[in-house]
Order: C-alpha cells, then structure tokens, then sequence
C-alpha cells in the first residue's frame, strides 16, 4: 500500500470535524460539522436546537407581561434590548404614550446594554483569536455596567425592567451622576481598546479581509445590524426606522468598508462610542422627576390584529410578530431573531476557508445561542 | 572546572552521577512548579486578578495541589486509542526535555553539567525527538482534534527548528566551541554578552524559540478556542502531567539556553553565579508571560510564512554577517 | 371582493365561511385574518362601535390597493386574494400558487424593490395555516406584509429560498414548528428539534402527551 499513486499526488481523504456543541469557541451550544480536505473547509453544517426551550409557543400560554422575562433569556447579553423590542411592540400595537422620563431611561439603559454587549464580544472574539487579556479587561468594564443595572432593577444578567407603557422601576437617586461618571470613565478606556487591540499586527492578520461578503448578499440573507453595516450600507433602524426617542439625539453610523471581519470587529468599537454619545446627551436631557410608567391598563389586551416592528438590537434586527385576538395572552407571537438569521450565511463564508478561520469568522459573525435557539 | 568526562567509570562515581541526576531532576521540578505558580500570578497581575492564592501562603502550594490532583486522577486511555503509542508517548516526549539539561551550565562550578563538547547540537537534536512524542500523542489518541494538534505541533517545530538552529550558529562561530562552557567563558573574557552583537540572532532566538515552545502568539497546537486542546485532548491524569511538565521544562530548559547563549549565563558582577544565572533565566520566562497576556495567536499558514520568509533569511544575513565580522577581525 | 372567493383555494368545509367573516370586519382599523380567526376560534368579546379609522392603516390600505394594481398588471388578476392592513403597514393576501412569483416580482420591480426579507413567520388558525412575509424595501423604504394560506392537513406552499436565501433558516423552523411543507426547499429538515420529533409544537392541536 502507497500513499501515493500513480500521478505521484499525495491520495487525500475528506474528514468530518465535529465542532461543538461542547466547544469552547462556538459561544454556547452551536454544532458546525465541518467537512476539511487537509486544512481547506469543503462544507459547513451549522446545527442548532440545543438551547430550544421554546418561548414562542410558552408566549401563547402567558399574559403579555408575563413574557417579558422570557425575552431576557433570549439574547441575554442585550436582555434590555430585548424587553423593549417586545414592548415596543405592544405598545405600537396598542397605541401607548410612554412618559417622557421612562423614554429616556429605557434610551440610557438600552444603550448602556449596547455597549456591555459589545464589550462583550470585543473580548470574546479576541479570546477566539487567542488573546485572553481583553476579555478579562472587558469582564471589569462590563461588571460596572451590570452594577449599575443591578442598581435600577435588581437583576445582573436577566433584568425584566421594561414594561408595557415605560418602566418598572424609576432610577434611584444618584444613579443617574453614576452613569455620567461611567460614561467619561469608557470614554477614557476607549482609547487603550482601540490601541491595544485595533493596532495589533496579528490581530489584523487574522481579520483583515477575511470572511469578506457584500452588501447585496447581506441583503439578500436578511443580515442586520453590524453584519449589515460592515459591507458599507448604513442599515440602522435607530435612523432608518425612528422608534422610542431616537430622533432627538445626535449620533452616526459607522460603516465598514471592506465587509470583513476586521470591519466587524471595528465597528463594534466604533459603536460603543455612539451609544456613550446617545447616553451623555439622554443624561443632559432627562426630565428629573415625573411617571416612568404610562396609563396602562391592569390587563393588557392587545387588540385583535397581527403586529411587526423591530428596533436596532445588539446584534441585528430584533423583531416581535404579534397576532392577537384581542385577549391578554398572544395568540401567536414569533421572534425575528438577529442571530439566528445572521447565521445562516455562515456556511457560504466558510467554505473554501482554512479550517484556521473558521473560529475568527464564526466569532465576527456575533451569534448568541440563546436568540438563535429561541 | 569539573568534567565528568574526565573521571574514571567508577562506582563511586556512577553513584554520583546518578545523585546529579536526581538533584537536577528535583531541582527542575521545583523550578517547574513554580514558574506555574508564578506564570498565574503574573497573568493574574496583567489580567487584573488575583490569581492562585488560596493553597497556603499566597497560594504557593497550588501547583503542588494541582500535582497532586493530577496523580491520582483516574487514567483514562481511550478505547480506540493506539494503546501501546498512546502510553509511550508521553515518555517520548518528557525524557529529552529532561536530558538536555545535562548541558545547561547552571552556575560557575557546574557540577552537575556535562562538559560536552557538543552542547548546542545535543540540545538541539534531542528537543527535536519530543516532536515526535507529541506526534505520537496525536495520532495514537485517535482524535480529530489531538491529530490536527499533533500535526500541526509537527509542522511548527520542525519550521521553527531552521531558523532556530540558525541563530545559535552565530552565536557558536563567536565563541568558536559548541561547547556552552566555552560560550558563557567567551562572553566573560569578551567582556561583552552576546546578546549585543549578536541582536539581529537574538532577536531570531527569541521569536523562534517562543514558536518551539508552542507559547503564544504560536500557540496553535493547542490553541484552546480551535483544537479544545491540541495534542494532549485525550490524555487525563498523570499522562496528562507528563505533557505539561514536558512543555515547562522546555521553558526553562530554553530559558537556560537563551541565558547562556546570549546573556552570558551565570557570568556576572558581584552576584554568585547561580543567582545571575537564575535571574536570566527568569527574565526570559517573565517575558514569555508576558507574550502570553498580550498577544492573539497566528494563523497556521501565517506561521509557516513567517519562518520561512521572515525568520530563516533574517537568520541567515545574521550567519553571514557574524561570519564576515569575525573574519576581518 | 366575490371574485376573491372563487379564487381561493378549493373551500373545505368550515372554511367556506371565513371570507364573509372578514368582509363583516371589514370597518376596522385591524387587520383582518387575525380578526377572523379571533372569530373563527371563539366568538371575540363583543365590540364597542368602531373608533374612527386611523389616518395610517387608510393609507397602509390605499397602497395595498396599489401594490395589488402593480401585481394585477404584471402577473396575473388572481394572484392577490384580498388586500388590507397588517397594523400600519399595507397586507396582500397572495394565492400560493403565485406566492414566488409575487414575491420576486416585488423584488425585481423597479417601482418597489423589496429585497430585504425582514420577517417570516407562520401561524395555525384553525382552517388554514398562513404564512407572513414582512418584506422591506432598503433603498425605497416600502414596507409592506404579504402572506398565504396553506390547507392545514396538506400544508404545502412553494419555498422562497430562490428569491429570498435568507429564508431557508425561518421556512426550516416553520416545517419544523408548524408542518409547513416548502417544496422547492434546498434542504428541508427540523431545525430546533430532533430528527425524530413527533409533531408540530406550534400547532394549536399539539399535545405534548399524544405525541
């Protein structure tokens, strides 16, 4: 027996890798059966469901406040973002005012939880990239931010803080100058992030034009949020699709240029710096007394009909489709989940890669499993 | 100086030999041990946190715990493994990263060293034999991860051996001895460490040697997010300790190398030899610490590029260069 | 409005009545599927005169309309079932067997480019299962909600992965949730749940016991 044969060309055989759904680097349960010929990936099968606990069909027994923590357990690295985005909903749904004071300490704490999220990927994707420093120096900037939450709700991770028509909780005093302090404290660590990390030379080797797609396949898979925006297209609902009180505050969108991972990466960053911005100027602006919970009813009732909207979430789009029948539970309520449509580009973007990115590329892509197995 | 080359085969003096063994290997271990403990308490200190310091006083016996731990774990050998390779292997691996220590100089009265005349080429041709333990360790546990680990450990050493071998040469053509008595000598009676004139080699030494160590940023054998762990995935237990006490014996084994070839070994004012020789030593291991809390890990393909586009023509100016200094004085 | 019934998939029994049901709510500022299936499931709380029709879903009505003219046009006068409002935001209720056809119309349009699929999602109602498409036009801004109907005991509607890839994922989870078959799928397999799940779980007749 030869290894080689007649054309004297070294006889290869494909192998099955089995990545997860226990594996350090897939940020939860995800499962990708990657197919590598040597070191080339010829096929990628993402498998998800092991974090399935249902919400959408729990969603249906429950009343509508009764679901909002549920949607903390969803992604819950943006479990804020999460419980507006169903409120919001709601509240479209059934025309609500929300007071002004609640508006803006949804905003802050939204925002804030933008840019905990973010952190958060920073240091995980540098930990996928084999640099263990940022995500620790993260873990510190991000507990200050999860004090701060625990503060206004009591909660670290799973906060159930919005509700139908404002919020649970107003801000105890001397909270809001917290904020402020935390706000011009980031702002200084920003910089030592952004050198430390955004000049290293083997950090932009392993992300500089890899995992590279346009905006008309972004599109074309319902990519959202930095996924979106790092192919050059300002697609952020915050402008496109003004909710809450987005419109009076001055921020931009940063965009990549190259779609890359590295732009990802970057644009994460760069996003951190509009969310403190959008938090400084709701600091400045916020009314310092008065309701932060509307004129709700004791029963919320969504009226009969079918409701969409979606915010900017952390990682994308996120959506609640709402079909009522005008009682107090949903009589379908379905979740546009940013992850899990994100992900569904991940097998074109590996394939013909080397089995070497298949970590830097999943990373960028920015999934939480919880979200994508809902 | 003492040779052992030199005494007859005597009894007595096989017994002494066997006495050195046993005091190196103990001294190694406890230079292991704690150059664990302190590598987590440095990266505690860059990462901020505390780091071990629960196990007695300031936590100093928690290496010994982890030890301890890892002897009396259960010994798990895979069913599918290749049972014979997967047990052999890491002895394969730990013996020569032990042996080479025999040519290390630790102090001005090295008794405990082999005056070889050969020592650059011993450490050399035995550190590449662990390759092939951590080869072995890879394809005998039958695991995807560990073969890819193996293989990759594989490629990576062998890549880094070139450049590695070739930044010593310099070093060896100053002197004019392979002999690392003769080196550190030299550098004394040159009164200059080799590490000045010899910067384009050291600078080489370090990047390769960090790559033979498998250290970040060259980490990929077993780069955790990638492989789970590389090579040594499937092994538990005291194996599994063979496979760490292997790579941290490298490093100190490497830490001597480089403070001998480069900082003049335990040559130095005032202080007794040991001590500069011990403080070398730890100054190249902090600076791998330090690697180890700052940098993200190349790619494979990088890697490989990086030796032989980089590394090994960098070497070879620093051959050439040496050689034509060396001849015009 | 009649001629919308004849081209409604072959009436099954209970389901004969549903159009009517619908033109009864016809006033409402509310979409109307929803509606009818609230009527349909059990007799909705009985309703205090219609508030005056919201300035939004007249519009969302009166670009239906429009979308509906545009897809008359170009395809065919019995593609569109019915128009309305989803909320604010104009609804077409698409025959199935136009369902791709419609949908990559709209996206190729010059007059629309929706190319952006923003939501899919699937719901039971007792005599049908229909299917939502929120479909969002990134340059134009249009956005608008179109859907079908499937019969619920063969739930087959065409797949849009060719107009749309990025519903591959949502329509694997509506066969997966809800037994919705898409023919012309690349890869229709569960997707949350096991290979060897017995069952829909979304479906409203789903009992995790009998299953």
């Amino acid at each position: 027996m030869s290894l080689i044969d007649e054309k004297d060309q070294v006889r290869t055989e494909e192998m099955l890798l089995n990545l997860g759904p226990q594996h350090p680097s897939t940020h939860g349960v995800l499962r990708l059966l990657v197919k590598i010929n040597g070191e080339t990936i010829t096929d990628v099968e993402p498998v998800i469901g092991y974090l399935h606990r249902g919400t959408e069909k729990l969603a249906e027994d429950l009343q509508y406040t009764q679901i909002i923590p549920y949607t903390d357990r969803l992604d819950y690295l943006a479990a804020m973002l999460n419980n507006y985005a169903l409120c919001h909903t709601i509240e479209q749904a059934m025309d609500l005012e929300v007071p002004e004071r609640a508006e803006y300490l949804r905003v802050i704490v939204m925002e804030m939880q933008r840019v905990a999220s973010h952190l958060m990927f920073i240091g995980a994707y540098l930990l996928d990239l084999g640099a263990m420093s940022p995500f620790l120096y993260v873990f510190a900037d991000r507990e200050q931010i999860v004090q701060l939450f625990n503060e206004i709700c009591g909660a670290r991770l799973t906060y159930n803080y919005m509700r139908v028509g404002g919020v649970k909780w107003d801000a105890p005093p001397g909270w809001l100058e917290k904020v402020a302090d935390f706000v011009q404290y980031l702002k200084q660590k920003f910089h030592m992030y952004d050198e430390l990390i955004t000049g290293n030379e083997i950090f932009l080797a392993r992300t500089r034009g890899i995992g590279r797609f346009d905006t008309e396949t972004a599109l074309a898979y319902g990519l959202s949020g930095i996924n979106l925006r790092s192919t050059g297209y300002p697609w952020d609902l915050r402008r496109k699709k003004p909710y809450s009180i987005y419109d009076r505050f001055d921020f931009d969108i940063p965009v990549g240029q190259n779609g890359d991972c590295f732009d990802r990466y970057y644009l994460h960053l760069l996003e951190i710096k509009e969310s403190l911005r959008i938090v400084e100027q709701a600091l400045k602006s916020i009314p310092s007394s008065g309701p932060v919970l509307g004129k709700v009813p004791k029963m919320i009732r969504v009226p009969a009909g079918e409701y969409y909207s979606g915010i900017e979430g952390a990682r994308g789009e996120l959506g609640f489709y709402i079909v009522s029948e005008g009682k107090d539970k949903p009589y379908r309520l379905k979740i546009r989940k940013p992850s899990f449509i994100n992900l569904q580009l991940l097998p074109e973007l590996l394939r013909g890669q080397s089995i070497a990115n298949v970590i830097a590329i999943l990373g960028a892509v920015d999934i939480v499993l919880g979200e994508v197995d809902a | 100086m003492w040779d052992w080359r030199s005494q007859p085969l005597t009894v007595p003096s096989v017994i002494a030999m066997l006495i050195g063994a046993v005091v190196i290997l103990l001294l190694a271990l406890g230079v292991v041990t704690y150059t664990i403990y302190v590598q987590r308490r440095i990266l505690g200190w860059m990462q901020l946190r505390i780091g071990p310091n629960r196990v007695g006083p300031l936590g100093l016996f928690q290496t010994i715990a982890d030890v301890l731990k890892l002897l009396i774990k259960e010994d798990v050998v895979p069913a599918k493994a290749d049972r014979a390779l997967f047990m052999l292997a890491p002895i394969i691996a730990f013996v020569p990263s032990f042996t080479v220590m025999a040519v290390i100089p630790f102090s001005a009265h090295n008794v405990f060293t082999a005056n070889l005349g050969i020592g650059v080429l011993f450490y050399l041709a035995l550190s590449a034999i662990t390759i092939h333990g951590v080869m072995l360790a890879g394809w005998a546990s039958n695991n995807k991860y560990a073969l890819i680990g193996g293989m990759r450990s594989a490629a990576q050493m062998l890549s880094y051996e070139i450049p590695l071998g070739l930044s010593l040469v310099g070093v060896v053509l100053m002197a004019g001895s392979l002999n690392l008595n003769d080196i550190v000598l030299a550098q004394q009676h040159a009164g200059l460490w080799n590490v000045i004139p010899q910067i384009l080699g050291f600078i080489v030494f370090l990047i390769a040697s960090t790559a033979e160590l498998n250290r970040t940023p060259f980490d990929l054998p077993e780069a955790e997010s990638e492989l789970v762990a590389g090579y040594h995935v499937e092994y538990t237990g005291f194996r599994f300790a063979f496979f760490m006490l292997t790579e941290y014996m490298y490093l100190f084994a490497m830490a001597g190398l480089c403070a001998t070839l480069f900082l003049g070994g335990w040559s130095g004012p005032l202080l007794p030899g040991w001590l500069w020789f011990a403080i070398k030593v730890f100054l190249y291991i902090f600076f791998q610490f330090w690697l180890q809390a700052t940098l993200p890990r190349f790619r494979v393909d990088q890697l490989m590029t990086f030796s032989w586009k980089v590394l090994l023509p960098l070497a070879l100016v620093n051959l050439v260069l040496t050689g034509v200094v060396k001849a015009i004085w | 409005m009649s001629e919308d019934r004849e081209h409604r998939t072959p009436p099954k029994g209970p389901e004969g009545k549903e159009p009517s049901v619908t033109a009864a709510e016809r006033p409402k500022p509310v979409s109307k599927p929803a509606a009818a299936s609230g009527a349909a499931v059990k007799p909705a709380p009985p309703k205090k005169a219609p508030p005056p029709p919201d300035p939004r879903v007249e519009a969302a009505k009166a670009k239906a309309e429009e979308i509906r003219k545009f897809i008359d046009q170009q395809l065919s006068t019995e593609a569109v079932v019915e128009t309305g409002a989803a909320h604010i935001h104009p609804m077409l209720l698409i025959r199935k067997e136009d369902w791709v056809a419609v949908v990559e119309l709209l996206k190729r349009s010059d007059a629309y480019q929706l190319n952006y699929l923003e939501c899919m999602a699937g719901t039971d109602y007792p005599n049908y299962i229909e299917v939502v498409v929120y479909l969002q036009s990134t340059e134009l801004g249009h956005f608008i909600c179109l859907k079908t109907r499937t019969d619920r005991e063969q739930a087959e509607i065409p797949s849009l992965c060719a107009v749309h890839p990025g519903a591959n994922w949502e329509e694997r989870e509506i066969y997966d949730l809800l037994g919705v078959t898409f023919t012309g799928h690349p890869d229709l397999r569960r997707i949350m749940l096991d290979d060897d799940f017995k069952g829909h779980p979304l479906r409203k007749d789903y009992s995790a016991w009998e299953a």
